[in-house]
Parts: C-alpha cells; structure tokens; sequence
C-alpha cells in the first residue's frame, strides 16, 4: 500500500503546485503584485519562483526516496510505479512551472 | 454437486424472473451493461443522423435545408448526445459488462446501483429526446457558454432542457464511477495482486478515478447557471459581480479531463486486444500503467487551453500550453508500447486489427494537430474554426470509435456466442476509414481558409465551397459504412456461425466462461498467479464449471463473490451481493420527478420528490446488512474469510470513500467559483457583505462539537455491545446535528446578504445550503444507525454500518465548518452579536 500511495504521492503534488502556481498568479496580480519591486524582481515573480523552488524540492525529495523504497508485496510492479509516479511528479512541475522564469505580468 | 446441478442451483440465485418484472428489477451486471450499449448506440446513431442533417446543410453555400435555429439545435444536440449519451455511456456499458468477466467475479460491487444509474440513464435521456421531438431541444452548444446560455439570450426552457437533463445523466456517470472503481479495487479473484490485473482493469480504473473528481465541477457548472436562471442568482452575471469565465473554467475542468475520459478506456482495449491480434503479450505492462496514471493526473492541467482566445494573462498561457504538450509524453509511452508488441509479435489482421491500424492512423493524426493547438500563437489563429472541429473529430472518432469497433468485434463472440460475416465487417471498416477521412481531413483546410464553427451557411466564392462538399460526400460515406457495420452485426447476432469459447486463443479470463454467458458468470472463481491466467486448453474453464475454484457452492441462496485486498489481492472476506429489486427504478423515477418539476418550473413538486428519494434511500440501505455474526465463511479451496458486513474495508466503506471524494470535489470547485469572483470578476469587493452573528456561529460551533463527540461515544459502544447506550449516542448526534443545521440557516438569515443582489451573495448562500443539506442527509444517517441498532443488525462483528456513517457525519461536520470559515472570515470586520 506504501508504494501505492507513493506513486500517487508525486503527481498528487503535481496537481497541487500547479494549482497553487496557478491560483498564486492570479492572487498576485489581483493584489497588485506586479508594482511592488523586489530587488530585481517584482513581488508576484519572486513569489512565484519561490514557490516553485519548494515544489520541486519537494517532488525531488519524493523522487529520491522512493528510489530507497523497498517494496511489501509485488515487488518489481509497484516499485517502478512508485518511481515512474514520482519522477513524473518532478518533470511535470519541473515543465509546467518553468513559465515563472519568464516575466509575470498580469495581461 | 456436478457442474450441471451447480449450475441450476447458481442459476436459480444469479437469475431474473421472467416477463417484465425481470426486466424492471434486473441488477445484474452483464444485462445491465449490455443495456447501455445498446442505448448508447441508439443515441450515436440519432447523434450521426444529426450530423448528417448539419452536412446537408453545408454541403453548398447559402442553403436553404435548414435555418439558424434549427442549425443550432441540430449542432448543440450532435455534440451533446455523442459526448453525454453515447461515448460515456457506451464505455461504461462495455466495462460493467466486461470487468468482473476479466477479473474473475460475479458481479460489480452496487449492483444495484448500476441499476440505479442504468434507469436515471435512460429516464434523463428521454427528457433530452423528448424536448428535441418538440422543438424545444437546447441550441447554445454543447458546452452552453454563459452569457449565450444565460436567460437575457436564450429566455426559454431549450437551456434548462440542457442543463437539467445532463445533470441527471451525469448522476449516472457519477455512479458508474464509483461502482467501477470500488469492483475493480476490491471485486477481483484471489491472488490477482494490482501488477496481475488485466491491462484494461488499470485502465477503467484509472477513467473511473478521473470520473470522480471530473464530473463535480460539471454538476456544479450545472447547477450554478440553472439557480441563475431560474431565480437570477448572478453568477455569471458581471453587472452583479459574476463573470461569464467562471462558466468556461468549471466546464472545462470537466471538458478536457473528459476528452481523456473518453480516450482512456478505447486504449485499454488497444491494449487489450493488439496483444491477442500480434500473438504476443503487451510490452511495457508496467510502463503502460505508469503512463494512464500520469495521463490521468496530467489531464486535468489542461483545461485553460480550451479558453486561450479569452483574454487571461500571458504567464497562465504559459502554464497551460508547457502542460498541454507535456501530456503527449505518457500518451507516447503508450504507443511505443503497442508499437514494440506489434514489432515482437507476428501480426494477424483479422478485423479487431483493422480497426486498430484505422486507429493508429487517425488518432496518431488528431494527436499532431493537438500538439499543434497547445501552441498558443496557432491557437489563437484557428480559434473556433473548422481545424478545431476536424481536430476534435480525429481525436474522438479515431481515439475512441475505432478502438470501441475493434472491442466490439474482438468481444463479440463473448457477447453474442457468433462470429460475424467476414468481408461485411471489412467492407464497413473501410467505408467507414474512407469516409472518416474524406470528411475530416479537408476539414483541416477548410479551418484554415478561416471558416469559422457553428455557422449555418457561408457565402459563395470564399473558397470554402468545394471543401465543405466534399467533407460531405464523405460524411455520408461514413454514414452508409456504420450502417453496413450495424447489419453485419445484426446478421451475426441472428444467423451468425456459432463461436467456440476461446476463438482468439486469448489468456484473459472472460474467455473462461460458458456460452451463452451464465447470470453467475463463472460456477466457480479462481485463484490468479499471472497475468495470464487462461491456459491455451480448456483445463481452467472445466475445473471453475466443476465448482472446483472459491465459492463453488450455494450457501443458503446467497449471492456471493470473492472480496480481496487491494493492493495483494489476498482473500480478505466473502462479499454478499443485493438481489434483484423494484428500488433502483423506483429511486430513478423519483429522482427524474425532482428534475422535471424544476424543469417545468414546478418548484413545491420538487423538494416533495426530494423526500421520496430520502425514504427510498432509507429502504434500499435497510434491505442490506445481516443481523446475525456468521464468523469465517467456507470459501473453498480450503480458505475461510468473514462475509463482508464482518470485514474491516468493506466495498460499501470504499464507496463511501469514493462518493465524499466527488462530494469534496464539488466543494472545492465552489470554492474555487468564490475565489475566482473575488480575485477577477468585475464590481468586487461586493457593496454588502455578510454581517455575521456570533451568537449562531458559536451554536453551529457548538452542536457540530456535540455531534462530534455523541457519535463517537455511539461507535465506541456499538463496539462494546452496549446496544442502549450506543443508540443514545447516535440519538444525541443526530439531534446535535439538527440543531447545527438549524444555526446554520439563522447564521444565513441573520447576516448574509440577498442572494440575488450579487454573485457574493448567491455564493455564500449557495455554500450554506451545501452545509444544510450535508448536515440533514448525516442527520437522517445518524437516525438510520440508531434504529439499526435496536434491529439488531449493528454488533461488536458487524460494525460496517457505523463506520461508514462516521465517515459521512466527520466529512459533513468537516463541510460545515469550512462552509462557516469561507463565509465569515471574508467578512470578518463586520461580525456582531
């Protein structure tokens, strides 16, 4: 059932940072974030990078564990899904949070 | 007992009677499936005589065969009754019929609610039929965008007909998908671990998963712009604080994990049948199954490609468009996989195969120019014209039907015991394949010659008059092909060559079973130790016939099936099955009771229907249960294990899981809906905001606390035998409950604002009423375990009833104070006593 979970445990966090990616810009821009300068960067990038940096340590931290993972019970099946699920996790918020490098304004 | 007594005796369980009545209470799976099918292949076709109708129409500038609103009926009900009635349906129809065939069972795990579904099905079909037969069908797409949908534009009941009617078919679906994913997690044959599944289980299993969270926002979607309608909540209104995105996004969060929905189970039978075809097992099994649960997640990243022409910034472009090309990855995967079986194996191109190669051609094609429209600059350029249409087609007719034909007729000796005319099969392959592409592929061009969709004519000297022609001729190419395909069906059904069991030398279970397929499916189940189970003879079918497998006899008439853990697929308990019963129809009429008197603007009919469901329900679960411990059941093959009223993860436990997993969906799509107006629609912060009472808050707090408390105090004592003290538990919750929800609606009262005033307002009440009506189905819950427990059927062994209840009141206490938090923390400066 760990392995299970494990596999769902990556793109679960996927599908959870690129809602929040997601939700965050529009928030941002809601808010106004654009016209607040951070050094240089505006506040809506920097939040939006920092976000993604916390994603994507956290897909890698799933990833990597689940290399170490020692399976209960199918042993070969489930250990590649857990890692396919993970890994997939990780290059899917890798990807599809790239977009936050680029300029974040609000048109 | 020999196999032919056997037989009788299961027979005599498994059966239906005879006439109509068997017809009325049937509940089981093979029927039941065999039902959808066939409804849903009556739907395609009247979806294909539309099409037909709307190529006529465009086959020559300025034709006079039919004006505008006759068009836009004739293009709104195609898309609606091919996407809603025809491909879920079908597929559904195909998996009831086939999974506990593959995975070695009896039956599904609600056998009943399949039914339930199977009438609820039918029932909201006739609505949508019978406004078309009227004039009265809907006519602002099939994805009826706001503010076209919205009652200053479309002022009849063509809307309505729409709205409701396709929410009463997606309860169907939505129970479909619960039905499905709990019998393919818990409803296998011993020893058939998660890794031996047959490939197709994983991937109704992941489809069914999708369902779940997929279809909520639709019935959200649904319900939001029928309130506006019918009472002018204004959602979707921007004058009042709605905006008319918010319609796109809750639909599209369904739309394109939907076009996956669609697209999913047709692979599974690729991946299914091009094994048997290539005589060679699937390649990259577990690779495969990786990929459908990236694809399944992935899909629901997508749906803002379908609004990139609607203004939103460029960074959330970004987003989506990286999403909407990464998705192509695992679908890859999947084909090299098919593409590495064909390559090892020795390819035979029977018919199933045909379709198959049809498949590979023309999805292969769909799935180009999809990656073409993830690109939002190409996007842009082709936005709503005909290279969309012949996109989607490709996709769909490629992805889905061809697939579907090929099942249907690698499936057909198992569904009918014959075997169909060869050269009528491939003649209607071919015409079909042919004018697929005569209609489809010029399509392309005629997009990009700047035609736009849903037009009712065109002028002349555009350039567009010789494609829109020739995608005509082949319209009705494609036409005169899926009818030879139907009469080669229906010879094979009449006069066909009687089939042997095993025709394609599969491995698969399905092929196990006698001919014609028996109620009980297999006399006896067997224990799995690969992924192939079925060996090339016949030794597996005579040993399961001779009773020689699990559950190989009639215990006291009832209908039982082999519960397993899910991951192991160890034997954990002896599933009992509901017979057949006069309550799914019922329900479903009730039910379809409650939608036609909102349709027909009857609104006291419907909260009195709503009560019927209620008792209906309360009957239907009281029919269930046992109010005896039976211990450790003889299994068979020297196994014992409890009936499943004694396990800990019953089927109903899943189920409830899977149903508050929809119900939590439907929540935080709400949610969403509020967060979106607050953050983009126009004439926000709202001129009033709620003024909460402390007073009815502190209440709500405090009777959700007691209930919280009273419930577990009942479970616990349910546990220790003390039947008084457990029914005082659950009395006391109950009435804690009530007295929460009645708080609630004088929180409401007391310090929200008109609902229809502005779209802040109809959110927060349309919140409150979620947590109303939660808090009175967990009251009428509660109740129900009491009066269970005087019955005698809740014991120290038998605790499935208040565990599932549990489930239910601490997700509803959970809602309530959600629902308590979204409306007063906004809000939070004006709160008083």
């Amino acid at each position: 059932m760990a392995l299970v979970m494990r596999s769902l445990a990556g793109l679960t966090l996927w599908a959870a940072g690129f809602s929040l990616l997601y939700g965050l810009h529009g928030l941002g821009c809601g808010l106004g974030w654009t016209r607040e300068i951070l050094g240089p960067l505006t506040v809506l990038n920097g939040a939006l990078i920092a976000l993604w940096l916390i994603l994507l340590g956290l897909a890698l931290w799933l990833a990597l564990s689940s290399h170490r993972a020692r399976p209960d019970s199918d042993p070969r099946g489930l250990a590649r899904l857990a890692l396919v699920g993970t890994w997939a996790g990780f290059v899917g918020l890798l990807l599809t949070g790239a977009p936050v490098l680029l300029p974040a304004h609000c048109l | 007992m020999t196999a032919l007594k056997l037989h009788n005796a299961l027979e005599t369980i498994w059966g239906r009677p005879r006439g109509w009545r068997g017809v009325l209470t049937n509940v089981n799976h093979s029927d039941l499936g065999l039902r959808f099918m066939i409804a849903a292949s009556v739907y395609f076709a009247i979806g294909g005589v539309l099409a037909m109708l709307i190529r006529a129409q465009l086959s020559t500038p300025r034709a006079a065969f039919v004006g505008p609103e006759i068009y836009n009926q004739l293009f709104t009900m195609h898309g609606s009754l091919m996407m809603f009635m025809f491909a879920i349906p079908f597929f559904e129809g195909l998996a009831m019929y086939m999974l506990p065939k593959l995975l070695g069972s009896r039956d599904l795990a609600f056998p009943r609610l399949s039914a339930f579904g199977w009438w609820c099905y039918l029932f909201g079909g006739f609505i949508l039929l019978g406004a078309m037969a009227l004039g009265l069908a809907p006519d602002g797409g099939w994805f009826m965008y706001t503010p076209l949908a919205s009652k200053t534009y479309t002022p009849g009941i063509n809307a309505d007909v729409w709205l409701l009617g396709i929410t009463f078919v997606e309860i169907s679906a939505v129970c479909a998908a619960i039905e499905l994913t709990v019998s393919v997690l818990k409803l296998r044959a011993p020893g058939m671990s998660l890794m031996r599944m047959p490939i197709f289980a994983w991937y109704i299993l992941v489809t069914a998963g999708m369902m779940v969270v997929g279809f909520p926002p639709l019935i959200l979607a649904s319900t939001l712009l029928e309130i506006e309608r019918a009472f002018g909540w204004p959602f979707f209104d921007p004058e009042r604080g709605g905006h008319p995105l918010l319609w796109q996004h809750l639909f599209w969060l369904f739309g394109h994990p939907e076009v996956y929905i669609i697209f999913l189970p047709a692979a599974g039978i690729v991946s299914t049948v091009l094994p048997v075809m290539v005589r060679h097992s699937l390649i990259g099994y577990g690779w495969i199954v990786g990929s459908i649960l990236v694809l399944g997640f992935f899909s629901f990243g997508l749906w803002v490609h379908h609004m990139f022409a609607t203004g939103i910034p460029h960074l959330a472009l970004a987003f989506f468009s990286a999403a909407s090309a990464l998705v192509a990855v695992p679908t890859v995967v999947q084909i090299f996989g098919w593409l590495a079986t064909m390559w090892a194996g020795r390819p035979m191109l029977w018919l199933p195969m045909l379709y198959i190669g049809g498949f590979f051609f023309i999805f292969l094609l769909g799935g180009l120019t999809g990656v073409m429209l993830a690109m939002v600059p190409l996007n842009w350029q082709v936005h709503d014209t005909a290279f969309v249409t012949a996109h989607l087609h490709y996709v769909l007719i490629g992805g889905f039907m061809f697939p579907m034909m090929a099942g249907i007729y690698y499936w057909l000796p198992r569904l009918t015991g014959r075997r169909s005319h060869p050269l009528l099969g491939r003649l209607g392959f071919w015409l079909v394949f042919a004018g697929f592409n005569v209609t489809f592929l010029v399509m392309h061009l005629t997009g990009l010659l700047g035609m736009p969709r849903r037009v009712y004519t065109y002028q002349p000297g555009l350039g567009w008059d010789w494609p829109n022609l020739v995608s005509s001729m082949g319209s009705f190419v494609m036409a005169i092909g899926f009818a030879v395909v139907v009469i080669d069906l229906g010879l094979a059904v009449l006069f066909g060559r009687r089939s042997s069991r095993n025709p394609w030398r599969a491995a698969t279970l399905e092929w196990a079973l006698p001919m014609p397929v028996p109620s009980y499916n297999l006399a006896s189940l067997p224990h799995v130790e690969t992924r192939e189970p079925l060996d090339r003879g016949h030794a597996l079918a005579r040993s399961l016939a001779a009773g020689e497998g699990y559950l190989g006899r009639d215990r006291e008439g009832l209908r039982e099936t082999t519960g397993v853990e899910m991951v192991s697929g160890r034997l954990t308990e002896v599933v009992v099955l509901p017979g057949n019963s006069w309550l799914p129809i019922a329900t479903a009429a009730a039910t379809g009771c409650f939608f036609l008197a909102l349709l027909v603007g009857l609104y006291w009919l419907a909260p009195v229907a709503l009560v019927v469901v209620a008792a209906l329900a309360w009957r239907w679960a009281a029919a269930l249960g046992s109010d005896t411990d039976r211990g450790p059941l003889d299994a068979g093959r020297g196994a014992v294990a409890p009936p499943h009223h004694e396990a800990e993860e019953a089927p109903g436990w899943w189920g409830s899981v899977f149903t508050l997993t929809a119900d939590a969906t439907f929540l935080m799509s709400l949610l969403f809906g509020y967060a979106f107006l607050a953050t983009v629609a126009p004439g926000w912060p709202p001129p009033e905001m709620a003024r909460p009472s402390f007073a009815a808050a502190g209440i709500v707090l405090l009777a959700v606390l007691a209930a919280f408390l009273a419930e577990r105090e009942g479970l616990a004592a349910s546990r220790a035998a003390a039947t008084a003290r457990a029914r005082a538990g659950y009395g006391l919750a109950a009435t804690a409950l009530g007295a929460a929800v009645l708080a609630l609606l004088a929180f409401g009262w007391l310090g929200l604002p008109a609902p229809s005033g502005h779209a802040y307002g109809a959110v927060v009440w349309v919140l409150l009423g979620y947590g109303v009506v939660h808090g009175s189905i967990a009251m009428l819950m509660l109740a129900f375990v009491r009066h269970r427990l005087a019955a005698g059927y809740v014991s120290p062994a038998r605790m499935l009833e208040p565990r599932v209840v549990r489930l239910w009141l601490r997700y509803t206490l959970a809602a309530m104070l959600l629902v308590l938090a979204a409306i007063g923390l906004p809000g939070a400066a004006s709160w008083r006593w």
